[in-house]
């Protein structure tokens, strides 16, 4: 296994400045436009943003899943060494089938209602490692039991409409995680659960990722999720990078007013009289994005530079890179 | 509850005959869901009423029931002293003066094909007969009152050319066009990004001072519930588990359900987070098909005994307007 | 994707409602069968409403040579009378695409006020009617169409009124579909505490959202009007005193071997007409389709 960012042998997923424009008849969205994170080796790694962020783009493009109309303008993905972009369909099938697994929010539309759950699972050890039908299914049943599901065998022999929501979900992370992958991959994979579910598959998803030393990527709106189970955390903001670092050091000292605001708009303090906090205004229009920083319709400490120039990449020391004019030590002179 | 009594059910059941075609006839036995199964409360003027549950649980039928839209099998819905369930067209006509609704998805209650002027102009002209001037004028206080400025411009705008959260705030604008006197909120929140829920939030608080309207507030989300409500009720499976004063609910949980419940909330503190698992019960919301006469919750309850299998809990009073609904509440309160 | 621009930004771009309509062009427009079929059905319509401006011959005008095949003076040839095809042919469409437009209008307002009922009441009277429109499509409808027509006259009207009562149940069975799906949508229950009756919500809450498969199947009523109007006059059941490519078909029967342009002209009329209407469905059914209210979302 190699270095792939160059950051240190212990990364394995390197994304360097990807930008993913879909065409629609309205005009080209540009839903990720610029953006480099790394996971490295079981690392545990959260990607937040709100609607219109790119955050589930993001994903997408890295598990070779894009949209149609989708381009893929610029940008490099490599895993475990090996440029993911470059790679045919057979290729990323491969990968995606044993070193890379996903959960989605809706397990429903990624199991075939036709088939036994024992047999999806073990479906990807017949095709990718070549095992025999029993073996196939011995095996996806150990996975069953790995995800705590009670009576596996059981459950092997049912189809998914017989499972609940929440068994449906620990179906898929089994289904995830047999083929023993290097990164996991989840894409809001609560938010269709009810508040005990979820707390139980997050606490799973903890475990599992603990249990097999496996790396987790995880999209979320949720950065309550996030503080129960990423290491380090990348806020996005209308398809860029707002601000990045340990989640410890992102909660207590967050540098960008974006991610600030975030924090306060999910905060609750009784002493504080009960007050609600928020931000003002809408996601702007990814296919007539602002110029300079994202932020800037909405974001209260706007100077005239943040309205002209994109801010660049600020490292705060450790992991802790901000994305932001307030912070950087000179300003660019703007003025007309 | 000193203030004065606003909404008071009574016993409230609603039960819905599944399959009951030929089949269900000629087998014998009918499936029935209980969907709420003999709730009571009371909403005083002026107050915040927080129902908080997850799926399954009945709450957003209670919704409907409150409004009418659908009517209770057994036992009473009284608003302001009145019966609902004996109000003929022009009874019901006078109700929906005084009680409203905010419904969960923004752009599925609002018609897609009408403007928002048009869709806001319909209570007014049906209930209070303006017409011409006098009702865009109208129109456009109540978009400006809900920060939607300016309101004569949003007023010719399609429901899809509008944010989310400003589809929700147009949705409160009609609810509060006839100054109701009770508005029941149904998930308010829960499709919108973080960002903006406390917009929305604090919109609904502006208004309920200025116009000392009630809220019934439906929610999972406990952020919202404690943010929003004074008293607040916990269902499950169409039962009220614990009901009380909002601050003694989450002060002192005393339904093993309350605990799991509030336990599993992902509070964003990554501090906290590390030490705490958030499951305190295990498996899903069981279904309310044909309940037997016993505990709902005894499934999953950590504190089951035989009782619980075998009689229905009745709420008792564990503090004064504080009332929970299980057999060992003492022992668990005083075990801490 | 909740974006948008702040109202300044909208109202300096203009009404925003040729957009969505706009957008639907495109959409449709990229579709090529979709736009030949438009074509089609357009220059067709435009033949038969521009008919006097055409033709210097009248339909039934008779003193050309009989059974004159297609030439200069006669472009579609003469029948066994000696009147000009081309005449007959262009005033034969204005029949047809009568019959088509009127009948398809009854059968669809019949069918949707049907299925809008069903689908919003339910219970009894959606059983009542779901029975009926069973039983109306179990019944072969040429046959019963044929019998009606007999017993009542073959006039041009009681043509129309047969094929439009006939017609109406895929119509309403598309309708109950729509409502039974719309009615549960929150919109509805906020119009009815809006103080809205039931029938101010089927009409205007309801119905404007279920258009446009309606406006489709609308269409294809069209074209199996026009069709079932050239049958029955074919079969020597239309209005003989009118025209139609149905009872030019009709009429050619006796001479397909020796004059086959009697046939082969109203015959090419009918197929284009159907085949134009048929593609336009299948264009709008693609364009209106609910991907593109996403689109317009987003």
């Amino acid at each position: 296994m190699s270095g792939a960012g160059g950051a240190g042998g212990g990364t394995l997923l390197a994304v360097e400045d990807l930008r993913l424009h879909i065409d629609t008849y309205r005009g080209t969205v540009r839903a990720i436009d610029g953006i480099s994170f790394t996971v490295g080796q079981q690392e545990s790694v959260g990607i937040v943003g709100e609607s219109g962020s790119g955050k589930s783009m993001t994903a997408l493009s890295v598990l070779g899943f894009t949209p149609p109309g989708a381009r893929v303008v610029s940008g490099r993905v490599s895993f475990e060494g090996r440029d993911l972009l470059a790679l045919n369909d057979a290729g990323m099938r491969a990968i995606r089938g044993a070193r890379l697994a996903m959960v989605f929010q809706d397990p429903m539309t990624f199991l075939n209602p036709l088939m036994r759950i024992g047999d999806q699972i073990g479906e990807v050890l017949v095709t990718h490692r070549g095992l025999g039908r029993r073996e196939a299914r011995a095996r996806a049943v150990e996975a069953l039991r790995l995800v705590r599901i009670p009576s596996p065998e059981t459950v092997a022999g049912q189809y998914p409409h017989q499972l609940s929501g929440g068994m449906r979900q620990r179906a898929l992370i089994a289904m995830a995680i047999v083929g023993e992958p290097a990164l996991l991959i989840a894409d809001e994979p609560t938010t269709a659960l009810d508040v005990t579910v979820q707390a139980q598959i997050i606490a799973l998803l903890r475990d599992i990722k603990e249990e097999r030393g496996l790396s987790l990527l995880l999209i979320t709106h949720d950065l309550g999720i996030v503080a129960h189970v990423c290491d380090r955390l990348y806020v996005v903001y209308a398809g860029r990078i707002m601000e990045e670092g340990a989640v410890r050091t992102l909660f207590a000292r967050s540098m960008h007013p974006y991610t600030a605001a975030l924090l306060a708009s999910v905060a609750y303090d009784e002493d504080a009289g009960g007050t609600v906090s928020f931000i003002e205004g809408n996601v702007p229009n990814p296919i007539d994005p602002p110029p300079g920083c994202r932020f800037q319709t909405r974001c209260p400490r706007v100077m005239p530079v943040c309205r002209r120039m994109q801010p660049p990449r600020l490292p705060q020391g450790g992991d802790h890179a901000v994305y932001c004019w307030l912070h950087a030590p000179e300003l660019p002179d703007v003025r007309d | 509850m000193s203030a004065t009594e606003l909404l008071r059910l009574e016993n409230v059941e609603r039960r819905f005959v599944l399959g009951g075609g030929l089949g269900g006839l000629l087998s014998g036995h009918r499936r029935v869901l209980h969907a709420v199964d003999g709730v009571s409360l009371t909403v005083a003027a002026g107050e915040t009423f927080g129902i908080a549950g997850e799926s399954g649980c009945g709450k957003s039928t209670l919704a409907r029931l409150i409004c009418r839209l659908d009517r209770p099998t057994a036992g009473t819905i009284r608003f302001d002293g009145q019966d609902i369930g004996q109000l003929d067209r022009r009874g019901l006509r006078r109700l929906y003066r005084d009680v409203q609704m905010v419904f969960q998805d923004p752009m599925a209650s609002l018609n897609p094909r009408k403007t928002v002027g048009a869709i806001l102009a319909r209570p007014l002209r049906l209930q209070e007969g303006l017409r011409g001037a006098a009702l865009a004028g109208r129109i456009e206080r109540l978009l400006e009152e809900v920060d939607l400025r300016p309101g004569g411009e949003y007023a010719q705008r399609y429901p899809h050319e509008l944010s989310g959260g400003e589809k929700q705030r147009v949705v409160i604008a009609r609810a509060v066009a006839l100054r109701p006197r009770l508005v029941v909120a149904d998930e308010p929140v829960t499709s919108l990004d973080m960002s903006i829920r406390g917009k929305i939030l604090t919109l609904m608080r502006e208004l309920q001072a200025r116009h000392g309207l009630s809220y019934v507030l439906i929610t999972h989300d406990l952020r919202v519930l404690r943010i929003m409500s004074s008293r607040a009720a916990v269902m499950y499976l169409g039962l009220v588990m614990e009901t009380g004063p909002t601050r003694a609910l989450f002060a002192r949980r005393l339904h093993p359900y309350t605990q799991a419940l509030f336990a599993a909330e992902m509070v964003p503190d990554p501090d906290a987070a590390r030490h705490t698992r958030g499951v305190l019960v295990t498996g899903e919301v069981a279904s309310a098909i044909n309940p037997a006469p016993a505990c709902r919750f005894r499934e999953r309850c950590p504190f089951r005994q035989a009782r619980c299998d075998t009689v229905q809990p009745v709420p008792e009073e564990a503090a004064p307007g504080h009332w929970v609904a299980c057999h060992r509440w003492r022992e668990i309160a005083a075990a801490g | 994707m909740t974006d948008r621009r702040p109202p300044a930004a909208a109202a300096a771009a203009g009404p925003r409602r040729p957009g969505a309509i706009g957008l639907f062009l495109r959409k449709y427009g990229e579709n090529r069968s979709a736009v030949a079929g438009a074509m089609l059905v357009a220059g067709l319509v435009a033949l038969a409403v521009a008919a006097p401006l055409l033709t210097g011959h009248g339909p039934r005008q008779l003193g050309a040579v009989p059974l004159l095949p297609p030439g200069a003076e006669h472009p579609m040839g003469t029948d066994d009378l000696g009147r000009d095809i081309w005449a007959q042919f262009l005033y034969g469409g204005r029949t047809s695409l009568l019959v088509g437009l009127v009948a398809a209008a009854i059968s669809t307002a019949i069918g949707v006020f049907l299925g809008a009922v069903s689908g919003y009441f339910g219970g009894l009277v959606d059983d009542a009617i779901q029975r009926v429109t069973e039983m109306l499509s179990i019944v072969p409808r040429y046959f019963l169409a044929m019998v009606t027509v007999a017993i009542l006259g073959p006039t041009i009207l009681n043509v129309i009124v047969v094929i439009g009562v006939l017609s109406w149940p895929p119509a309403t069975k598309l309708a109950r579909a729509e409502f039974v799906t719309l009615k549960s949508r929150s919109f509805v229950d906020a119009a009815r505490m809006s103080g809205a009756g039931p029938w101010t919500i089927i009409f205007s809450e309801i119905l404007p959202n279920a258009l446009p498969p309606i406006v489709v199947q609308t269409i294809l009523a069209v074209s199996a009007a026009v069709l079932m109007e050239a049958t029955l006059s074919f079969l020597g059941l239309g209005d003989p005193n009118l025209i139609s490519w149905g009872l030019m078909l009709n009429k050619a029967q006796t001479f397909l071997t020796i004059a086959p342009w009697m046939a082969i002209f109203p015959g090419l009329g009918i197929s284009l007409f159907i085949l134009g209407l048929n593609l336009m469905g299948d264009g709008l059914n693609q364009a209106l389709n609910p991907r593109l209210r996403r689109e317009a979302k987003a």
